[in-house]
């Protein structure tokens, strides 16, 4: 039979569907044109590409040399927030198991070999976390003179920051120190001086410069497609009582030298810089809640806003800030225990028959749980507005407000054109951009999206969050990435960091501005040409009466 | 040689009308895992993570956990990605449907039960409310009857496969 015209149509009917590939082929490449070509165009509005903020450059540093000896490092403060940068660093006791963000990252190639801190339960974690190799100091300045460190990282109270790192930059000593980077104007000054001298790499724990959303915030503001950004509005927004820093307080504290009980808190060297006020366990464990040792919110929640504003619009230091604010919520507290006697976590519901722990003092903080603090950079002709509840948890973000577009960095990045923008007038006219669609959006890729098959849709994405950002689709730590470009620094010599002195001066004396403005109840002044702080209404220069220590 | 009467056996005696729309549902749905799959090889840094942990309902615990794994993550999406590509090409081309077909069945049921339109199951952000019903169960329906109208044996590289 005709065997060979069946075989054909049989292979015909076979190969019926195939064409379908090749138009699903065509249908991909006019769809892919089409999208590179709708991006392009917005992103060419902002031709004019500044290039000339640094901090764009210094994001993506990648270390030159191939050395990779091992970096010894001591921790000098090794609670919350030291135990944290350790285990990015990759110290952790074993039975913590590897922590989230930095599962399949590179080693730091560090080595633990020095630990200092007032806290004895602290100190024997560290030491667990080294695997036994870190050695005990009962003080930095022991740590600096005795240890065969190269670099230090310093995450200690406030009131410590600024002593332990002139002593290790005039030891030699590389430095990661947590923010605000100093407790007063003058120690900022004081620290600059010292680890410029000294050539020291110094790293400000500002991590989440590192989140990735920074990156396409940067490209926006460098393009210049918001027109001239007149307003920022930053906020920091907490409800529970640990955000407010009433965190627990263990069982075992107890000063060294307590007639019985634990031994365990070195209260004596804590109080070494500051007002020597007899042992209380609420200043030295919720420490962020009083002068003698923190920096309030302006230091601790403020910074994180207004030093990434400053990388990604490359500001300086404000010319004024004014700062209002108090204590409006979190008046008093009692710490509460079960009838037991065991401790009762602050943000738990209260058991039946709870009863105040006689060992924890009634805490009332001093530093605000409220602050408004407005800057300017007349210069640019610009004011950051910032403000801060610790009683209401609604999610704000920053906003950059220009002429031509609003930049939201809420949910990623959203740009969209301003309703009367006159450079994006055509096409809100044509209907190409609408002004309640973002224009151009940038997104976190393990944000709440839909990423199944019920809708695929290719965004440019980046990260949100402070903790955590996207590197080649691997969720990250950015404590890690802030550590690694520091490391990266040390073995490159090069003192260039993401966050490095100058930046770290800057934030400091951004922060010690709003909190002397709240302080002394006038407005701050920087006066740029001869590097101080003034106050308007006051010839003194004086730090507030809280912030004095008398060493 | 192939037999018209064995694809006849196994198709009955349909019209031309009836196996040119199965045909077509068969394309329309590879077109629609080939992109799915494409989009996620090709987008950098895609990954699966977001969407699992963002599963609400009864299985959310299990999907969280998987999202909470870094290799896991990593398995999944290659898994994902490139799984949807191949059932696109081989739904498209009619090569394997019934593997294809079980294979499309498996991952619409996971992506149903990761985000059930169940009352009283918070849903997704970004996706609309549904009740039972969503757009993940009708395309399993229609995965469905691929399984049992193997069309590849009529216009497919199946046809291949049919013995007498």
């Amino acid at each position: 039979m005709a065997g060979n015209g069946m075989k054909r149509r049989d292979f015909l009917k076979a190969a019926a569907t195939t064409p379908m590939l090749g138009a699903f082929g065509v249908a991909l490449y006019s769809k892919e044109s089409h999208d590179k070509a709708a991006r392009e165009e917005i992103l060419q509005i902002g031709k004019e590409v500044s290039g000339t903020n640094p901090n764009i450059l210094k994001r993506n540093y990648k270390r030159i040399g191939s050395a990779n000896d091992t970096i010894n490092i001591g921790i000098v403060g090794c609670g919350g927030r030291g135990k944290s940068l350790m285990r990015s660093c990759g110290f952790y006791p074993p039975e913590e198991g590897e922590p989230r963000g930095l599962e399949g990252t590179e080693p730091l190639n560090l080595k633990l070999t020095a630990v200092c801190d007032l806290f004895q339960p602290n100190i024997d974690w560290a030491v667990k976390a080294s695997g036994g190799t870190a050695k005990v100091y009962r003080t930095y300045q022991e740590m600096f003179d005795k240890s065969d460190i190269d670099a230090v990282v310093i995450a200690t109270s406030d009131h410590y920051h600024a002593p332990v790192a002139v002593a290790a930059a005039r030891a030699g000593k590389h430095i990661y120190v947590e923010k605000c980077m100093t407790k007063t104007i003058e120690e900022a000054f004081e620290v600059r001086q010292a680890v410029k001298k000294a050539g020291v790499v110094l790293q400000l724990g500002h991590q989440n410069r590192n989140s990735n959303r920074y990156d396409s915030a940067m490209e926006v503001i460098d393009k210049g497609m918001l027109g001239h950004v007149s307003l920022i509005q930053c906020y920091t927004n907490r409800n529970s009582r640990n955000g407010a820093w009433v965190y627990d307080i263990p069982k075992e504290h107890g000063p060294m030298n307590a007639p019985s009980g634990p031994r365990n808190v070195d209260w004596e060297q804590y109080v070494v810089n500051t007002i020597k006020r007899p042992y209380e366990p609420n200043r030295f464990f919720r420490w962020r809640c009083f002068w003698d040792y923190g920096t309030g919110l302006s230091g601790d929640l403020l910074t994180h806003e207004l030093d990434v504003i400053n990388m990604v619009m490359n500001l300086g230091i404000p010319a004024t800030a004014v700062a209002s604010g108090g204590v409006y919520h979190h008046k008093e507290y009692v710490t509460l225990m079960t009838a037991e006697g065991e401790p009762l976590d602050s943000d738990e519901p209260v058991p039946e028959g709870a009863i105040p722990r006689p060992d924890v003092p009634v805490l009332r903080r001093e530093v605000p749980d409220l602050l408004q603090v407005v800057y300017e950079w007349p210069d640019r002709d610009l004011t950051v507005v910032y403000n801060a509840t610790l009683s209401n948890n609604w999610g704000r973000a920053q906003i950059y407000l220009g002429s031509e577009a609003t930049m939201d960095l809420t949910n990623g990045v959203d740009v969209f054109a301003d309703p009367r923008s006159k450079r994006y007038a055509d096409w809100l006219k044509s209907g190409k951009v609408r002004p309640d669609e973002p224009m151009l959006y940038y997104r976190n890729v393990a944000g709440k999206g839909i990423e199944a098959i019920t809708a695929a849709t290719a965004q440019w994405t980046v990260a949100k969050g402070l903790l955590y950002t996207y590197r080649g689709g691997r969720m990250v730590s950015t404590s890690y990435l802030h550590l690694k470009n520091w490391t990266d620094h040390i073995r490159d010599n090069n003192t260039d960091t993401i966050c490095n002195i100058d930046d770290g001066f800057q934030e400091a004396i951004t922060a010690h501005m709003a909190t002397y403005s709240y302080l002394k109840g006038t407005r701050a002044r920087w006066d740029a040409e001869n590097e101080r702080v003034l106050f308007d209404g006051q010839q003194s220069e004086e730090t507030p009466k809280e912030l004095v220590a008398i060493g | 040689m192939n037999n018209e009467n064995t694809l006849n056996r196994i198709l009955g005696k349909f019209s031309g009308a009836q196996k040119f729309i199965l045909a077509s549902l068969r394309v329309i749905i590879g077109w629609h895992f080939l992109y799915e799959g494409y989009v996620k090889i090709v987008s950098e840094g895609w990954s699966s993570a977001g969407y699992l942990n963002a599963s609400p309902g009864p299985f959310a615990g299990m999907f969280h956990a998987m999202a909470g794994s870094f290799w896991m993550v990593s398995a999944i999406d290659i898994i994902m990605s490139w799984g949807l590509t191949l059932i696109g090409i081989a739904l498209i081309l009619g090569l394997f449907t019934r593997l294809a077909s079980v294979a499309a069945a498996f991952f619409l049921i996971l992506f149903y039960l990761s985000n059930p339109p169940w009352i009283g199951v918070q849903f997704m952000a970004g996706e609309g409310s549904y009740m039972i019903v969503n757009k993940n169960l009708v395309e399993l329906a229609a995965v469905m009857v691929l399984l049992v109208f193997p069309t590849g044996v009529i216009w497919g590289f199946d046809r291949i496969f049919v013995k007498e």
